[in-house]
């Protein structure tokens, strides 16, 4: 068996589980709405300041479609690393593997959401996909990534530690739907958890001088085109609150960044995600 | 806890010492206060090992003559209601977290690793940062919790990255309920920036633990689940001297 024949029976998911997660959303749904209503005039007091914001069903679909469009490019990605014989290293083919199987469980979720908010998911013609991030050329910045195990992790770490903060951007652009701010809170922290896995591999497979988590905005790779995805990351202050030194505690400038991912807004997300599109 | 001790009840105070003393033995363990500097954590190691009754004991000393007669009972400190409670109750998690951390790279247990000790150091200043951020967002309103690690035998890599993993995946499904659960998006965004985080801990420990491990609980449509907040009450507590209740905070 293949690699993508592992991928396509691990993802043979019965389709009532997302049915049942369909049934959850519902109910949120529901429950969300009241919540906001009830808890106003009591949060109104509270320490914080108070913006609640609501964003229109339009809103909402556009973003899960970008979301979209980033999942897709990940699945043909590790569609063609799985044509490439001996890329991955057997004593991973089952992380990786279960990577992809949940990568397309992502897809799944995210247009069965815009489909129900009554969008049109978002679709791309796979032959339209560059995954050397040259925007059609066959030429980009990756092109080594599905010939070379190294390459093709620095190129998941973009992806995944891009992806982790391209999430992250949106989950307050959909706040005011609960149902959907809790169905990608629950993608982003396995994304984290994808982004973990692939640090480690380039550290204990390959040999990077790599941590778990991103240090200042450092890309820990040599590859310039990835620095898109780390710009930003260097902030020690959070909500106006200094961290290095933090109430006299020796939390240096590394820590203070490391502590904290930051979101990607859509433009500075889309100009890691399009570069892969073809889209003349 | 029930602490139904009076201040200068020699019987019960000279009990809970010799009760401790009993325990320290069985344990075959040298509580940290009589061999560090550290009094935060070394309070915690005893009333760790020793249990309540100890604790008690602790709490008898220190009073003083012009205390009242009784102290009050403590009960569970109610993390209140709405936003507030919710980053509360994630103040609570980040104490709970820093402080495990702390112990593991005070004494570490034995045959850690060079790059062990160096990511659990790593991770331990990451979990400070989140909480004392906390502690100043809540604006000193916050619940400042007393732990109680007993539960961990901090000689052994096995039980540490065991409890490390119950809470490090708490920790991601109570940021994935919680975010759902806030009502204002300034709440929200900050959150966010420290879920991932907590997963890359999770994942991190997980693969400590049992090589190759790296998605815990992640379910089979590829979603990492939630705990309301009454269920990670309920696993906080596990590692609290100071009981919380999160009764009135949102839960559905």
């Amino acid at each position: 068996m293949n690699f993508n024949d592992i991928i396509n029976q691990l993802a043979s998911t019965d389709s009532t589980e997302f049915e049942k997660k369909e049934d959850r959303r519902g109910l949120l749904k529901g429950f969300g709405a009241k919540l906001a209503v009830a808890a106003l005039p009591i949060a109104a007091g509270s320490l914080f300041s108070n913006k609640a914001y609501g964003q229109s069903k339009e809103t909402i679909i556009n973003v899960l479609n970008y979301l979209l469009k980033l999942e897709l490019v990940k699945e043909k990605l590790y569609a063609e690393a799985g044509n490439v014989t001996d890329l991955i290293p057997a004593v991973y083919t089952e992380q990786f593997a279960r990577i992809a199987v949940n990568n397309k469980s992502h897809i799944t979720i995210l247009q069965n959401i815009v489909t129900e908010l009554g969008g049109t998911p978002y679709t791309v013609d796979p032959t339209k996909i560059d995954t050397t991030g040259g925007f059609g050329s066959g030429s980009g910045p990756f092109y080594k990534a599905l010939t070379s195990f190294e390459e093709y992790l620095i190129l998941m770490q973009v992806l995944s530690d891009g992806g982790v903060r391209i999430y992250k951007g949106q989950i307050t652009e959909v706040a005011s739907d609960k149902a959907t701010v809790y169905a990608l809170m629950q993608i982003h922290s396995v994304i984290a958890r994808q982004a973990t896995f692939i640090r480690y591999v380039r550290g204990y497979w390959v040999g990077a001088d790599i941590k778990p988590w991103i240090t200042n905005a450092n890309s820990d790779t040599t590859n310039t085109a990835a620095q898109r995805a780390y710009s930003g990351e260097t902030l020690t202050t959070q909500a106006g609150i200094n961290i290095i030194g933090i109430n006299g505690f020796t939390v240096n400038a590394a820590s203070a960044s490391q502590a904290f991912d930051e979101p990607l807004i859509m433009v500075d997300g889309n100009n890691i995600i399009n570069r892969f599109i073809d889209l003349t | 806890m029930y602490l139904p001790f009076y201040c200068g009840n020699k019987v019960q105070e000279l009990k809970s010492y010799n009760q401790y003393a009993i325990m320290k033995e069985a344990k075959n363990v040298t509580p940290d206060y009589e061999t560090t500097a550290n009094a935060g954590v070394s309070r915690r190691r005893f009333l760790g090992y020793a249990g309540g009754l100890a604790g008690a004991g602790l709490l008898i000393a220190s009073c003083k003559k012009e205390d009242p007669d009784v102290i009050p009972e403590p009960g569970a400190a109610d993390l209140g209601i709405n936003d507030q409670g919710l980053m509360n109750l994630l103040f609570v998690a980040q104490q709970v977290e820093a402080a495990i951390y702390t112990q593991a790279v005070l004494t570490p247990y034995s045959g850690m690793k060079e790059y062990e000790k160096l990511w659990l150091t790593d991770m331990r200043d990451q979990e400070i940062a989140h909480r004392e951020f906390l502690r100043n967002y809540l604006k000193g309103q916050g619940t400042a919790v007393e732990t109680d690690l007993s539960i961990i035998d901090f000689g052994s890599r096995a039980s540490v990255l065991e409890n490390l993993e119950v809470i490090e995946n708490l920790v991601v499904a109570t940021f994935n309920e919680v975010g759902r659960l806030l009502v204002f998006t300034d709440n929200l965004e900050i959150i966010v920036k420290m879920a991932s985080l907590e997963a890359r801990h999770a994942a991190t420990i997980s693969n400590l633990r049992n090589e190759g491990s790296f998605f815990g609980p992640v379910d089979v449509t590829g979603s990492e689940p939630g705990s309301l907040p009454s269920n990670s009450v309920t696993i906080l507590n596990r590692f609290l001297a100071t009981k919380v209740s999160g009764n009135n905070l949102p839960n559905k």
